[in-house]
C-alpha cells in the first residue's frame, strides 16, 4: 500500500490534469458551458498549489534543525549561524506580525517594517551577491576562453559580435556593422540553434511527463 | 557626483517609514555597508562577508516564507473557505474554474488539501513514513501532466508551426531589423531572404540531427552533425555575450547605488564641503574602514587566502 | 608567459572596478538605435484600444531589478499613458514590493484609482502551477487582493475582467528566469491564445528568438532593450521618465568599457595562450 496508493494518486491526478487540458471552457456565443474536469483542474492546481508551499516550509524546518546543531556543536560559524538564525525568526516575527496585525510599526500612510528591511537589507544583500559574477566572468574570460579550435573560435567571435552589438561603442568602431551582425546572428542562427534545443527538450519533458502519468516512472518515490 | 542626472540629497531623517521622504540616514549606511561587505569577498573570504552571507541567507529565508504562508497557505486555505462560506450564507452561486459548485464540497474538497499538507509536515516526525508521499504523489502528477501538456503545444506543435511559417509568410520571420532601421536597406531582398532562411532551416534540421542517436554515425550523418554543432557553438557563443551584459548591468547598478550615497544628506561631515563630505559619506568611509580592517589582518597573517 | 597566465586574478578585479566607477562618475552616453523586437514591443502596447485590460507579471527579484525594473517602470508609464487597465501578478515572491513601489509612485501621477484603472494581486506559489491557476481561473487563484485584503469580486476591474483570461487582452511579463516568459508562453499564451510580451534579462534573451514574432510578440532584451524602450516611452510621454532614460543610457556608456575591457581580456588571454604553446 505504500507504493500503490501514492501512484493511483499520480496517475488519476496527472490523467485529470491532463483531461482538462482537451476539454473546453465556457463559450456562451457557442452555447458550451463549462466542463467540470476544468473544477477538478482547478482545484488540483490549487491543492499543488498549497503543497508546493507546504514543502518550502518544510525545506526551513530542516534548515533550522541543521543550523541549530552546528551551533551546538561550537566551532568558527557558530556565531554566523546564530546571526543566520537571529535575522531568520526576527524578520519572521516582524513581518507575520504585520501580516496578522499584531502589531504595527507603521504610522498612517507609511510602509510596514518588513518593506523597511527587504529595501535596506534584502535588495543591497541579493543584488550584489549576484553582481560579484561580473567580476568573475572577466577572469574566466582572461584565463579559461581559449579559441583551440573552429567551435571554441566560433563561440568567442559571436560573443564578441553580441558584446558590440549591444552596447553603443559597437556600432562606433565597426562603423555600424555590428548591430546588423548582431541581428543577423541571433535572428537566423542563434534563433535555428535555440529551436533545436527547445525541441529537444520539450521532447524529453513529453516522454518523462508520459511515464509519469502512465504510472511508469516511480523514480521520484526513491524505489 | 552624477549631479547631471539627479539632485543631490541635502536633508534626509535619520529613519523613516514614509516613501515620499528621500531615503533616511540609517538605511543608507546600511545599505553601502551591506554592498561593500559582499564586495569584500573580492579580496579574499572575510568575516565582513560572511556576515552579509548569514544575514541573506536568513532574511531571504525569512521573506520565502512569509510569502509561501500568507498565498500558499492562508489564501488558498482560510480565505477561500471563508469566501466560500459567505458565498454560500448569501445564497451565491460559487464557482470553481468557472464550473458553478455546492459550497459544501467547495469546503470538503480544501479540507481535504488542508489534511494532506499536514500528512507533508508529518515528514519532520516520522521521515519514512507513508504520509508525506500522497500529496508529493499529486503534486508531481500534477506537475507533470501540466508540463507534458503546455510545453508539447507550445514548445514543440506551434513552435515547430511558427519555424516554417516564414516561408510562405515573411511577416512571420523576425527580418524587419534588417530592412528597417535607416540604413540597412537590403538591395536584393529576395537573395537576401532565400540565403537567410537557407542558413536557418540547415542549421535547425543539422542541430535536430545531431541529438539524434538512433541511427549509427555514417559519414554523411558526422558531417550533418559537425554543421549542428556549428549552430549550436555559435548559439551558445550568444549566450555567453548575453551573459556578459547581463552581469555587468548587475554590477553597474550596484555602483551606481553607492554613488548616490555619496550625497550631503548621508555624509557625516553633513554639507560641509566637497572633500569632506564625500571622504565622510557612506561608501567611502564605510569602504576604507572594511579596506584598513582587511589590510590590517592580512600583515598580521590572519586567516587563509581563498581568493 | 607563466607568471603572465598565472597573476593574481585580483589584478583583474581591480581593473574591472576601476573601469566601471571611473566611466560611471565620468557620465555620458547617448541615444541607441532602437531595436525591431523593442518597437514590436512598444507598437504592441500602442495597438490597445483605451480602456483594455493588461496583465502584467512581476518575475523579478533584486538580483535582477538592475536588468528588469527600469523595463518595469517604462512599461507602467506607457500602459498609464495609453489609460489602459492593469492587473498585477507575480510568481516570484521577492517581486511584490516593487509592484507596491513603483505603482505607488507613478499611479497618482496619472490619477489612476486603484481598483478602477489598476489592481495588484501578488504572489502566486507553484511556478508552472501558478501560471495554470491564472490561466484557468483568476478567482480561485486569488481570492483577495494584495493590498488591503479586498475579495476578488468587489474590485470594479475584477468584475470586468471576469474569471479567466479571456478578459485580458494582453500578457506583459517581466521575466528574470525560471518561472518566466518561457512558462507564461506554455502555460497561457498557447492554452489561451493571449498575446505576449516580455522584458528579459540578458541571460534569458537569446531563448526569445525562437518564439518571436509568432508566440512573443515583442520584448525588451537585456538592458539595451529597456534603454530602448525608455527613449520611446519618453518621448511618448513627454518627458515622464526622462531620469531613468538618462540614468539608463549612461550606463550604456559604461557597459561600453566593461565589454571592451572583456574582450580585450579574451586576446590577450588567447595571445598569451598560443605564444606560450609555440614557446613550448
Amino acid at each position: 500500500m505504500k507504493r500503490e496508493i501514492p501512484i493511483l494518486l499520480t496517475v488519476l491526478s496527472g490523467l485529470l490534469v491532463t483531461l482538462a487540458f482537451f476539454t473546453r471552457g465556457e463559450n456562451v456565443a457557442a452555447g458550451i458551458e463549462t466542463h467540470w474536469s476544468k473544477a477538478v483542474n482547478a482545484e488540483l492546481l490549487q491543492w499543488a498549489l498549497i503543497f508546493f508551499s507546504v514543502a518550502f516550509i518544510l525545506g526551513i524546518a530542516n534548515l533550522v534543525r541543521i543550523s541549530l546543531k552546528q551551533i551546538q556543536g561550537g566551532g568558527a560559524d557558530a556565531f554566523y549561524k546564530t546571526v543566520m538564525l537571529i535575522a531568520l525568526f526576527g524578520y519572521l516575527g516582524v513581518g507575520l506580525g504585520e501580516y496578522h496585525g499584531w502589531w504595527s510599526f507603521a504610522g498612517e500612510g507609511e510602509q510596514p517594517m518588513k518593506l523597511w528591511i527587504y529595501d535596506k537589507l534584502f535588495i543591497p544583500l541579493q543584488a550584489t551577491m549576484f553582481s560579484l559574477l561580473a567580476f568573475y566572468i572577466a577572469s574566466a574570460a582572461f584565463r579559461a576562453f581559449r579559441a583551440r579550435s573552429l567551435e571554441s573560435t566560433l563561440l568567442l567571435v559571436a560573443g564578441a559580435i553580441v558584446m558590440l552589438g549591444q552596447v553603443p561603442v559597437g556600432d562606433q568602431i565597426t562603423d555600424g556593422y555590428a548591430s546588423r551582425w548582431l541581428a543577423f546572428l541571433m535572428v537566423y542562427v542563434n534563433g535555428a540553434g535555440q529551436k533545436a534545443i527547445i525541441i529537444g527538450a520539450t521532447l524529453g519533458v513529453l516522454a518523462t511527463g508520459l511515464r509519469i502519468v502512465l504510472g511508469i516512472e516511480r523514480s521520484y518515490l526513491s524505489e | 557626483m552624477f549631479l547631471a542626472l539627479q539632485e543631490a540629497v541635502t536633508e534626509a531623517p535619520f529613519f523613516t517609514l514614509d516613501t515620499s521622504q528621500p531615503g533616511d540616514v540609517l538605511g543608507a549606511w546600511l545599505v553601502c555597508f551591506l554592498t561593500l561587505a559582499v564586495f569584500s569577498f573580492l579580496y579574499k573570504d572575510n568575516p565582513f562577508y560572511k556576515f552579509a552571507e548569514h544575514l541573506f541567507v536568513g532574511l531571504g529565508t525569512a521573506w520565502f516564507t512569509m510569502k509561501y504562508y500568507e498565498e500558499g497557505i492562508v489564501q488558498p486555505i482560510h480565505e477561500y473557505i471563508t469566501s466560500a462560506r459567505a458565498a454560500g450564507a448569501a445564497g451565491e452561486v460559487f464557482e470553481l474554474g468557472g464550473y458553478p459548485l455546492d459550497t459544501a464540497w467547495a469546503i470538503g474538497f480544501r479540507v481535504v488539501a488542508g489534511i494532506f499538507a499536514l500528512f507533508l509536515l508529518s515528514r519532520l516526525i516520522a521521515p519514512n513514513g507513508w504520509a508525506p508521499r500522497w500529496p508529493l504523489a499529486i503534486m508531481v502528477g500534477v506537475y507533470a501532466a501540466l508540463k507534458m501538456t503546455g510545453e508539447t503545444q507550445s514548445k514543440l506543435v506551434l513552435l515547430l508551426a511558427n519555424a516554417v511559417a516564414p516561408v510562405t509568410d515573411p511577416n512571420k520571420l523576425a527580418w524587419g531589423e534588417l530592412t528597417q532601421n535607416p540604413g540597412w536597406r537590403i538591395e536584393n531582398w529576395d537573395m537576401f531572404f532565400s540565403f537567410s532562411m537557407g542558413i536557418f532551416f540547415v542549421g535547425l534540421i543539422c542541430a535536430l540531427l545531431h541529438f539524434v542517436f538512433t541511427f549509427k554515425r555514417t559519414r554523411v550523418l558526422a558531417g550533418v552533425s559537425k554543421v549542428g554543432v556549428v549552430t549550436l557553438m555559435i548559439t551558445f557563443g550568444s549566450m555567453f555575450g548575453f551573459t556578459v551584459l547581463g552581469r555587468i548591468a548587475l554590477l553597474i547598478e550596484r555602483i551606481d547605488s553607492l554613488d548616490g550615497y555619496t550625497d550631503p544628506a548621508y555624509s557625516l561631515a553633513g554639507d560641509s564641503g566637497g572633500f569632506l563630505t564625500m571622504a565622510f559619506s557612506p561608501p567611502i568611509l564605510l569602504g576604507a574602514v572594511i579596506a584598513l580592517t582587511l589590510g590590517v589582518g592580512a600583515l598580521r597573517g590572519r586567516g587563509g587566502d581563498s581568493a | 608567459m607563466a607568471s603572465l597566465r598565472d597573476f593574481d586574478r585580483r589584478w583583474i578585479f581591480l581593473i574591472m572596478a576601476v573601469i566601471v566607477v571611473g566611466l560611471n562618475v565620468t557620465g555620458g552616453g547617448g541615444r541607441l538605435p532602437v531595436s525591431e523586437y523593442v518597437h514590436n514591443y512598444y507598437d504592441t502596447i500602442e495597438a490597445l484600444p483605451e480602456g483594455s485590460i493588461v496583465m502584467l507579471s512581476a518575475d523579478f527579484d533584486p538580483a535582477s531589478a538592475a536588468e528588469l525594473l527600469p523595463a518595469y517602470t517604462a512599461t507602467i508609464h506607457h500602459l498609464f499613458t495609453k489609460k489602459l487597465n492593469i492587473v498585477n501578478v507575480a510568481t516570484w515572491p521577492a517581486a511584490p514590493p516593487y509592484t507596491v513601489s513603483e505603482f505607488g509612485r507613478i499611479a497618482p501621477q496619472y490619477g489612476a484609482e486603484y481598483g478602477e484603472s489598476w489592481v495588484a494581486l501578488g504572489f502566486l506559489p507553484g511556478d508552472d502551477v501558478a501560471m495554470g491557476n491564472i490561466g484557468q481561473s483568476l478567482a480561485s487563484a486569488y481570492p483577495k487582493d494584495d493590498v488591503d485584503e479586498t475579495p476578488y469580486g468587489d474590485l470594479p476591474l475584477l468584475e470586468r475582467v471576469g474569471d479567466n483570461m479571456d478578459g485580458i487582452d494582453l500578457l506583459i511579463t517581466m521575466s528574470a528566469g525560471y518561472p518566466g516568459i518561457l512558462e507564461w508562453i506554455a502555460q497561457v499564451g498557447g492554452r489561451y491564445e493571449v498575446p505576449i510580451l516580455a522584458a528579459t534579462t540578458a541571460v534569458q534573451t537569446p531563448d526569445l528568438f525562437a518564439f518571436y514574432p509568432s508566440q512573443c510578440a515583442g520584448f525588451l532584451g537585456a538592458a539595451t532593450g529597456a534603454t530602448q524602450y525608455l527613449q520611446l516611452v519618453d518621448e511618448a510621454t513627454g518627458g515622464a521618465v526622462e531620469k531613468e532614460r538618462l540614468v539608463n543610457q549612461k550606463r550604456m556608456a559604461v557597459q561600453s568599457g566593461a565589454h571592451l575591457f572583456i574582450i580585450l581580456l579574451i586576446i590577450v588571454g588567447n595571445l598569451i595562450y598560443f605564444i606560450g604553446r609555440r614557446g613550448a
